[in-house]
């Protein structure tokens, strides 16, 4: 299923509930009766082909999100990513850790499987902060002022175009998984389990969760902001040309 | 266990995605490509190496050099042919199977899953114990040395080392040197201490 602006969106919800962490990214609290995508964007004054072609891309995996590209500000796009950014960093992993620190198993010798995850997990944290921060001071800022140069059509100098970044960001860029499929295989094959079962379910049910949505974060910074800042880049170029 | 892959070569969509679903419900299937077919057929074989090519059998008709690249591919791939309903063609004995396009759903299911069978037992089916050298190389990736000091502790070339390493990844999953650490704890392979002498 996709949505469009008409659709409701208590049903985008009831039908796919994990986009309910986007949908409060975009700070769109519950309780909105039977109003549609369109009214509620009108309301929390949301871009409202923006927030479809987010949601879409969080619903269905194989949604390619291109009809609307053109339309939408960098700005839009980044407050989006840097809201998303936030909630990982913020919220989303130390959640996880916290569930881990809960971790229990009977033996003391056992326990020691507790210091190895979590040594692990705050590895893969750090990683994932790097990743993050490089993109907040490196890429984003560039993107923005990239977008300023177009709409203030500035002349940039030949050394300036020669730094264009688009291309080796989109080169360079991964979606930070790796490690998350790796802690995953470690816990359902090779480690003994916990005595609170629960707990470790609910780990790796963050798990699943975390790496599904940094996966779909990854998508919209390579198929929306990656072509739209080349397609900018493209056009800093023809009018320096002129 | 390694997917067996489905190759779709069909025009119509709405029997592509028929398909698609009904290769869903079958497990080890995994699709590859629900290719619209376009000249292209050859190298979309070559690529993708397809265990299966479903197809329809009007394509035979409009293209008939088709016969001569599947004929060339039968060594490889199982042929399987979707046909008109109470259809007789004469090269069925061609295809390993032809499916009748009026069949029920657990019919299909139940031909795809014989042919599914068929190529399984033809695989090795791959344990994934770790062998004597690739634990050697496991404990020495844990310990955080390069392919060159393993290569040349354990008196084999880089090339080999980076070929064991490539096995462990795969039979267990793991691909990160801190994740394969992890796993050479809990089974033991190294202790704690030992890392921290490293360090
Ligand atoms: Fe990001
Ligand atoms: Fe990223």
């Amino acid at each position: 299923m996709l949505i469009n602006k008409y659709t409701k969106l208590s049903d985008v919800i009831l039908a796919r509930y994990n986009c309910m962490p986007v949908i409060l990214r975009f700070g769109i609290p519950f309780g909105f009766g039977d109003k549609n995508v369109e009214e509620i964007c009108r309301q929390y004054q949301i871009d409202a082909d923006f927030f479809t072609e987010i949601i879409n891309v969080f619903i269905d995996e194989d949604y390619f999100p291109q009809t609307h590209l053109q339309e939408f500000s960098v700005k839009t796009i980044i407050d989006f990513l840097l809201k998303s950014h936030r909630d990982y960093r913020d919220r989303k992993i130390p959640y996880i850790e916290k569930l881990i620190e809960s971790l229990e198993w009977k033996s003391p010798e056992a326990q020691k499987n507790k210091s190895l995850i979590k040594n692990f997990f705050r590895e893969y944290k750090n990683e994932v902060i790097e990743h993050l921060a490089f993109e907040e001071k490196e890429i984003y800022p560039y993107a923005l002022r990239m977008e300023e140069f177009l709409q203030k059509k500035i002349q940039l100098k030949e050394e300036e175009i020669s730094k264009f970044l688009m291309n080796s960001y989109e080169e360079q860029h991964d979606d930070i998984e790796e490690k998350l499929l790796d802690l995953k295989n470690i816990m359902i094959k090779y480690l003994p389990p916990a005595s609170n079962l629960d707990v470790e379910q609910m780990v790796l049910f963050e798990i699943f969760r975390l790496e599904k949505d940094l996966n779909n974060h990854a998508r919209i910074e390579e198929k929306v902001l990656i072509p739209k800042v080349k397609w900018i880049e493209k056009q800093l170029k023809t009018i320096n040309n002129l | 266990m390694t997917n067996i892959r489905f190759l779709v070569v069909e025009k119509s969509f709405i029997i592509r995605q028929g398909i698609k679903t009904i290769l869903h419900d079958l497990s080890n299937a995994e699709l590859i490509e629900a290719a619209d077919y376009s000249s292209s057929l050859e190298n979309i074989i070559e690529q993708i190496r397809p265990s299966v090519i479903i197809f329809n059998h009007k394509l035979l008709k409009q293209q008939p050099d088709i016969y001569q690249i599947l004929k060339a591919a039968k060594e490889n791939v199982k042929l399987v042919l979707i046909k008109g309903p109470n259809k007789k063609l004469d090269n069925e004995k061609f295809f390993d199977l032809c499916i009748d396009i009026d069949s029920a759903k657990s019919q299909i299911i139940k031909e795809l899953n014989d042919l599914i069978e068929e190529l399984k037992s033809n695989q090795i089916e791959e344990t994934s114990d770790l062998s004597d050298r690739e634990i050697d190389v496991l404990k020495l990736v844990a310990k955080g040395k390069s392919n060159k000091e393993m290569a040349d502790m354990l008196f084999i070339s880089t090339h080999t080392v980076i070929s064991h390493r490539k096995n462990i990844i795969r039979k267990l999953n793991i691909k990160s040197v801190a994740g394969l650490t992890v796993y050479a704890i809990l089974n033991r392979l190294i202790s704690e201490d030992e890392l921290n002498n490293i360090s």
